[in-house]
């Protein structure tokens, strides 16, 4: 039976598990349905997680028209690296360039469980045996390409009308808002200390002294509940994007440790200066 | 008053005993028995390897630290365990050899009502010619980190590889796995990427060949058969976040490699296909395959049960499912709760020390029959939280009968963080940190990849590094039982 494909940004190509079992009749047919859905859409190459089962499994096709099936492949020695220009149907229509290597040994299963191994020497079917072992490890072209390609292929993506939303690192996301009202509140943290140089030139100030002081231990406290609550926010949208550097838990933490810090230290002045 | 007998001073051993003391009190006693007079932060010796933290950052005395605790403490090598005693006595008891304390080569014999094996892992280099000595220790071909002297001897020559590197020489390093069945792949990958760094920052990279020899199946295997990291809604696996790094540093591997025999500046291989091949080198660090420490048991009759208690590799069987069967049939459930030797129910195992039912990675023999199979990690976290599940189970059962029902800790049902360093330095260090849920894949309660995506964490950074040198200080400053220490997990 001809299977779907699974085509971006469908997210049913996320991950997949090894065979464990050989006994299972569902395997043979999974791989026939595989080499129908190859020759239904012209395919000399095709992973079972691009037809939605999620097992490592890859189907080739090769030059005299026979098929290979390699089950739980794994790569197991390489030689020579050159840039392979790739297509892949999870991506229609767009173009790759991703360094491979030339010569490969790859250790596999047959349908029967019997662990063979087989060298290839052909750089074109090493690509693409590499091309698929990457689905199976929960990478897509994508992820072997630098920050600046993989922007220019999402970018090419978008003008298609598609785009996961998550491979795209947000300009701005809401948990900035905490970051930028907190900013805010030392901003008018910092301004109270300049309260006791002015206070002998304004009687409003020298009379609110007290008031300012009430504010710092307010915004103080206020401080760290946004930090608080920034962290679980920051550590909840983490989780929508694949590659954010603003999102990496390393970085937010930097960001929380420097509100923290200024809000410490503008705490520790007005102890000093402005606690009557 | 009750005696509960510690056999190894280890992470999972340490735990125990300490724990198993606070909460006993002075009402019952805790005997530790471990040749060794230090504790060791074992995670931390890549970076006495490299030159970047000395032996006395990862060690310090036991003796003064158990004397607070109320531990008694013997420096001695347990010999055998005879756990229905003997003629005239049904007491169970061990029998010791001191090997320090001004005791040299006395020996003892501690009786115990429980009895918790953590004798962790005999570094079985003699498993690979060349690899060892013939008489048990490390060979003079190559290094290892496991231990804080062998670090220490690592690092004096690894800088000699440096100083030829500067002189403008051509030098290879050899980073990996020193045999088939080997564990412990985190330390070696530690310690190839902090080589790497070192040799950035001293200006001889250029000059230094790295390579990384593993009995993996695949990088980023672990010998817990790989992970995946979710983010964004794709798992990508430790695989190609693995290839990735190594690809990033310059350094290349070769997988499913049975090191088999080691000779001056050279290894032999065997591959997953059968292959064999050479691999030359002016600096190796290969990690042992690890095995029982080689207790022997008796009866009291005197007959030899050693191999009633112990699985064939010398660790100790406990309430796992010891069947053999395919990988395929492989279950969770196959893996301990309790850590209960199912013979002598006074008797536990923990860490290293207990036989695991299996490997965690699908096995793997090349055509001429040799297994190369990385072999189950039960190190670190999980070590101590097994160690301390223990000593809780050890003190219902004094404290309530032997009715107490046993504390459980399964690896199939733990999860476990783990932090990888690949490069020490407060500004421009970076360390993997990874979480991973359940150790042990559950394929039955998560289809796929056996293991739950939503616990599932890892990133690579500089804060990774922070945190595994805070990890560092306050492991220590738990192991030396400082004020708080029960605060700190495990």
């Amino acid at each position: 039976m001809v299977k779907e494909l699974v085509v971006y940004p469908d997210d049913r190509i996320i991950m997949c598990g090894p065979v464990r079992s050989f006994k299972d009749p569902s395997l043979p047919k999974l791989l026939e349905d595989m080499k129908e859905t190859m020759e239904a859409h012209n395919l000399n190459a095709l992973s079972a997680i691009q037809v939605a089962h999620p097992f490592n499994i890859v189907v080739i096709k090769q030059k005299d028209g026979s098929y290979l099936e390699l089950i739980n492949p794994s790569i197991i020695q390489k030689e020579g690296r050159f840039e392979s220009i790739e297509t892949t149907s999870y991506y229609p229509g767009i173009t790759f360039k991703i360094p491979r290597f030339e010569k490969i040994k790859v250790l596999f299963e047959d349908r029967n469980g019997n662990m063979k191994s087989m060298t290839i020497e052909d750089k074109e079917l090493s690509a693409t045996i590499q091309r698929k072992l990457d689905y199976l490890s929960g990478a897509t072209p994508l992820y072997r390409l630098d920050q600046n390609q993989r922007d220019r292929v999402i970018q090419a993506l978008k003008d298609k009308g598609v785009y996961r939303p998550e491979e795209v690192c947000p300009l701005f996301s809401k948990k900035d808002y905490i970051t930028s009202f907190n900013s805010k509140l030392l901003f008018f943290m910092g301004l109270t200390l300049f309260a006791p140089l002015l206070k002998n030139y304004s009687p409003w100030i020298k009379n609110h002294i007290q008031s300012f002081w009430q504010f710092d231990k307010f915004a103080y406290i206020l401080s760290w509940i946004l930090m608080i609550v920034y962290f679980f926010y920051a550590q909840y949208e983490a989780k929508k994007y694949r590659q954010c550097t603003s999102c990496q838990i390393g970085n937010q933490i930097g960001v929380i440790g420097k509100h923290l810090l200024i809000a410490t230290a503008i705490f520790l002045g007005a102890l000093f200066f402005l606690k009557p | 008053m009750a005696r509960v007998v510690v056999m190894g001073a280890g992470v999972s051993g340490h735990t125990a005993a300490t724990f198993a003391k606070h909460w006993l009190g002075k009402e019952h006693e805790v005997v530790v028995v471990t040749p060794n007079s230090n504790w060791n932060w074992i995670p931390s010796n890549i970076w006495v390897g490299v030159g970047e933290m000395t032996k006395e950052d990862v060690v310090f005395p036991l003796a003064p630290v158990y004397e607070k605790a109320g531990i008694i403490y013997k420096q001695a090598k347990a010999v055998s365990i005879h756990p229905e005693g003997k003629e005239g006595s049904d007491k169970p008891f061990i029998t010791i050899e001191y090997t320090g304390q001004g005791k040299e080569g006395q020996t003892e014999e501690v009786t115990y009502d429980y009895l918790i094996n953590a004798t962790g892992p005999k570094l079985n280099f003699d498993a690979t010619p060349g690899l060892g000595n013939g008489q048990g220790q490390i060979g003079p071909y190559t290094v290892s980190v496991c231990t804080a002297d062998h670090a220490v001897h690592a690092n004096n020559e690894l800088r000699k590889i440096f100083e030829k590197a500067k002189a403008g020489q051509k030098q290879k390093i050899l980073i990996g796995t020193g045999h088939g069945m080997c564990t412990c792949q985190g330390a070696a990958f530690e310690y190839i990427f902090n080589i790497e760094f070192e040799a950035r920052r001293a200006g001889v990279r250029d000059n230094l060949e790295i390579k990384w020899i593993s009995n993996e199946q695949f990088l980023g295997d672990f010998g817990i058969g790989g992970l995946h990291i979710k983010r964004g809604g794709y798992a990508a696996s430790s695989k190609i976040f693995a290839e990735s790094l190594f690809v990033e540093r310059g350094v290349d591997w070769i997988v499913g490699a049975a090191v088999k025999k080691v000779e001056e500046g050279k290894v032999h291989y065997e591959l997953l296909d059968g292959s064999e091949g050479t691999e030359e080198f002016d600096f190796a660090m290969l990690i042992p395959p690890f095995s029982g420490v080689g207790l022997k048991a008796y009866d009291k009759a005197g007959e030899d049960i050693t191999d009633k208690l112990f699985a064939p590799n010398g660790f100790m069987k406990v309430d796992a499912n010891y069947t053999p069967k395919p990988y395929e049939e492989w279950k969770a459930s196959d893996w301990p709760r309790t850590y209960q030797n199912p013979d002598y129910k006074n008797i536990f195992a923990v860490g290293i020390a207990f036989a695991p039912p299996h490997p965690i990675s699908k096995p793997a023999k090349s055509p001429n029959g040799t297994p190369i199979t990385p072999a189950p990690p039960r190190t670190g976290m999980p070590s101590g939280i097994i160690g301390k599940a223990v000593a809780h189970s050890v003190v219902d059962l004094i404290k309530h009968g032997p009715n107490a029902k046993l504390h459980e800790a399964s690896m199939a049902e733990m999860g476990a963080a783990c932090v990888a360093s690949a490069g020490k330095s407060l500004t421009k260090g970076t360390a993997a940190a990874l979480t991973v849920y359940p150790v042990v894949p559950d394929y039955d309660k998560y289809p796929g990849i056996g293991r739950d995506l939503d616990y599932t964490f890892g990133e690579i950074g500089l804060a990774g590094h922070w945190i595994k040198h805070i990890l560092h200080y306050m492991f220590i400053y738990k192991a030396k039982l400082k004020p708080g220490w029960t605060l700190i997990p495990e």
